[in-house]
């Protein structure tokens, strides 16, 4: 078995409900090491909803999800230490400085004491924060404040992480670079799962497509399966194979 | 490593920045300074005769209400002003703690200790103010004072705190849609209130806190520190067990984000006319979703109260009257300052207001009016308070007329100052001191010809707004 296909975590038949209307029902699937999974979906499809729980932070009303074989919600500490997450819209400390707010992380997170300063510096390095470490989070541009929180995820070295829409209004440079470390990071056995309407970024930097509509993973398939599917055909793009499965069946423009 | 061994789950957040062996040692210099000086503090003021210390009462009051008190209502309203902006930030600050590897309990004293330390100038401001009554009271007696007006700080936080995670937890289970973006500003107002309330309580009478009664009322401190530590966590646990986060992230994944207010939504199709200007349907709709109407409703409320009733401590009407204008001319200036921000580059506004068919001259209107007419109502109460004290109305209308007068020049002012600086409000602001400064030395030079001096400022004020462009004018 070769590491893309050793699971990393399993989510098991997760449902879960914002007052009486579901957002996941029956949700299973695989990730495994060394994978990047682009997550697709239509707003209020459920991909936030399916990143918090897999990530531990909000509990599946039913099902599971297992880290390394373990529940996640028994051993959530545990799991959170090996979780980078973040959100759409990051939280800061707005007075604390870059650097500040990274070691913030570093301290909640059990990170070794000679590992901290060279962690801080090769992150701020990585996402081109390293001039700007001096500045207080509230002065930084929107983002400047997404690479931060990338920064953060990436603190502690963790074996999972998540991003909410978290290369949207990143320059150029800082992209490439971000995506180049995350390439780097599922090839050394991370796994990483990126929620984004950018379509030309899952295409270009994943391996695996989620498609969810309404809570439900409605395809599941990997890079270059994409060609060749019904409706898209030969050299067809992931743009159209996805208008053509969240398309409603009497759209004829769309189909 | 154990949770209480990690410095970022139990220490204020200004130590958290700082490398690991900085941090450390300020920890360890900071936990003996704090240990030596409680014990500097109980020795001084709290023990043998110190403790039964007490100043001259009528002295001590009379310093108070004339010199320490207005400072102390500055500060409380500047402190009500930014609690209120930064209230919402809080589930957002609950979901990035969620994602990180925290117990529950040090969740929740990070919580706890981050929203206490929002506002360190507080205490600090509060404390450097009761000092300057060091002239009529004994220092054993300020240094009781200053160390229960510390506790009852943090213990009031603490209520607010919890009080607001109460509010967000029956929000939540409602059927409103606008948790997180609104807070709950007659919480804050409570919190501030009382925190003037017991220092004043403290000073009218001052045997309180000497003798037994002082460590009766720190007991009863402590005691309640206990109980409302208790009860945050306990609200803490429900409030997180809800679906609260997921709520405020579904909020921001293509449903509306802001509920619209029944009444604005009657006023803005009956009183305005539909068609003829969207400027001003625009603008009523935003004021409602900002929820500003209400706090600036509270706000002037308070203001109105609290100088009436420092005015009035004066025999002489005149002097009550000139007392009030000086304490207006401030409101007016601080209002103008916040008002410039819906000029600002932070704000929809501008971008809101070109997308529609409108001018420049009508953008600058719609900031304009609402901060005059705002101001001239303030005016207006006050006068009619002053003619209810027995002031006659031709010291009210001069009153009036010169508040309305000065009102203009601060909203003149203001406005070109953030065209002017758009989109940098620092530059913004800059503008706006330096032309109030500016103001003021010319008034002061020229004081036999301030009204002629005014009309020239508004005047070249207005000149210089038509001339400049903002956005993509």
């Amino acid at each position: 078995m070769n590491r893309a296909d050793k699971p990393l975590m399993s989510i098991e038949d997760i449902a879960v409900s914002y007052g009486n209307s579901p957002v996941i029902s029956g949700l299973s699937t695989v990730i495994e090491e060394g994978t990047l999974v682009g997550l697709i979906g239509p707003n209020g499809a459920g991909k936030t909803t399916l990143m918090l729980s897999a990530a531990g932070q909000f509990r599946p009303v039913r099902g599971h999800v297992y880290f390394e074989g373990s529940d996640v919600y028994e051993h959530n500490r545990d799991f959170k230490e090996k979780v980078g997450y973040v959100h759409e819209d990051p939280f800061f400390y707005p007075y604390l400085t870059a650097e500040d707010f990274l070691r913030f992380v570093v301290g909640v997170k059990s990170v070794p004491k000679g590992d901290i300063d060279g962690q801080i510096h090769s992150l701020l390095k990585l996402v081109d924060l390293w001039a700007e470490r001096g500045k207080v989070t509230s002065a930084l541009s929107m983002g400047m404040r997404k690479k931060l929180a990338i920064a953060a995820a990436m603190v502690g070295r963790p074996r999972i992480l998540f991003l909410d829409e978290a290369l949207n209004g990143i320059d150029i440079e800082s992209t490439y670079r971000i995506k180049r470390s995350l390439r780097d990071f599922a090839a050394a056995g991370g796994a990483v799962i990126l929620s984004t309407h950018t379509l030309e970024v899952v295409e270009k930097l994943c391996d695996r497509y989620l498609l969810l509509k309404k809570g439900r993973v409605i395809a599941d398939l990997r890079a270059g399966e994409v060609t060749g599917q019904r409706g898209v055909g030969e050299g067809g793009s992931l743009e159209r194979y996805v208008i053509r499965m969240l398309s409603d069946p009497d759209d004829v423009d769309l189909q | 490593m154990r949770s209480w061994l990690r410095p970022q789950l139990w220490m204020p957040p200004f130590l958290w920045g700082p490398p690991v062996h900085v941090r450390d040692t300020v920890a360890r210099v900071a936990a003996a300074l704090l240990i030596v000086s409680i014990s500097v503090v109980v020795y001084l003021s709290a023990t043998g005769p110190r403790l039964h210390e007490l100043p001259d009462q009528e002295a001590l009051i009379d310093v108070f209400f004339r010199i320490v008190f207005v400072p102390i209502m500055v500060l409380l309203v500047a402190w009500y002003i930014a609690s209120l902006k930064l209230v919402p930030a809080r589930a957002s600050e609950y979901v990035f703690l969620n994602s990180l590897p925290l117990s529950r309990s040090s969740m929740h004293r990070l919580f706890l200790i981050s929203g206490m330390c929002r506002f360190p100038w507080v205490p600090f401001c509060m404390s450097v103010l009761l000092w300057a009554l060091a002239v009529v009271a004994p220092a054993s007696f300020l240094i009781r004072l200053n160390v229960l007006a510390l506790a009852v700080y943090a213990l009031l936080q603490t209520a607010g705190i919890t009080l607001h995670l109460v509010v967000s937890l029956k929000r939540a289970g409602g059927t409103s849609t606008s948790f997180p973006a609104k807070n709950s500003p007659l919480i804050q107002l409570g919190v501030v209130m009382a925190y003037a309330a017991l220092p004043v309580i403290w000073i009218l009478y001052p045997g309180q806190i000497s003798g037994g009664s002082f460590w009766l009322v720190v007991g009863a401190c402590g005691l309640i520190a206990i109980t409302l530590f208790a009860v945050s966590k306990h609200v803490f646990e429900s409030w997180r067990g809800t679906n609260v986060i997921l709520r405020s992230i579904d909020m921001r994944d293509g449903s509306p984000r802001m509920g619209y207010k029944a009444w604005a939504r009657v006023l803005s199709v009956a009183l305005v006319p539909l068609k003829s200007n969207p400027l001003l349907i625009r603008n009523l709709v935003r004021s409602s979703r900002e929820a500003s109407l209400g706090s600036r409703f509270i706000l002037g409320l308070f203001f109105v109260a609290i100088s009436f009733l420092i005015a009035m401590n004066n025999e002489s009407i005149q002097d009550a009257a000139t007392i009030l204008s000086g304490m207006f001319y401030l409101y007016a200036f601080f209002v103008v300052m916040k008002d410039m921000d819906r000029l600002g580059a932070d704000e929809e506004l501008p971008a809101l207001i070109y997308s529609m068919p409108v001018t420049k001259g009508q953008l600058y209107l719609s900031v304009f009016v609402p901060m005059i007419v705002w101001l001239a109502t303030i005016a207006l109460v006050q006068a009619i308070l002053v003619v209810l004290a027995g002031g006659g109305v031709a010291l009210a209308a001069r009153f009036v007329l010169m508040s309305i007068l000065i009102s203009l020049v601060f909203c003149v002012i203001g406005v070109s100052s953030a065209v002017g600086g758009y989109p940098n409000r620092t530059d913004a602001l800059k503008r706006f001191l330096s032309g109030m400064f500016s103001l003021a030395v010319l008034i002061v030079i020229l004081y036999k010809y301030r009204l002629v001096v005014m009309v020239a400022v508004v005047f070249l004020s207005l000149l210089s707004l038509l001339r400049s462009r903002l956005y993509r004018t």
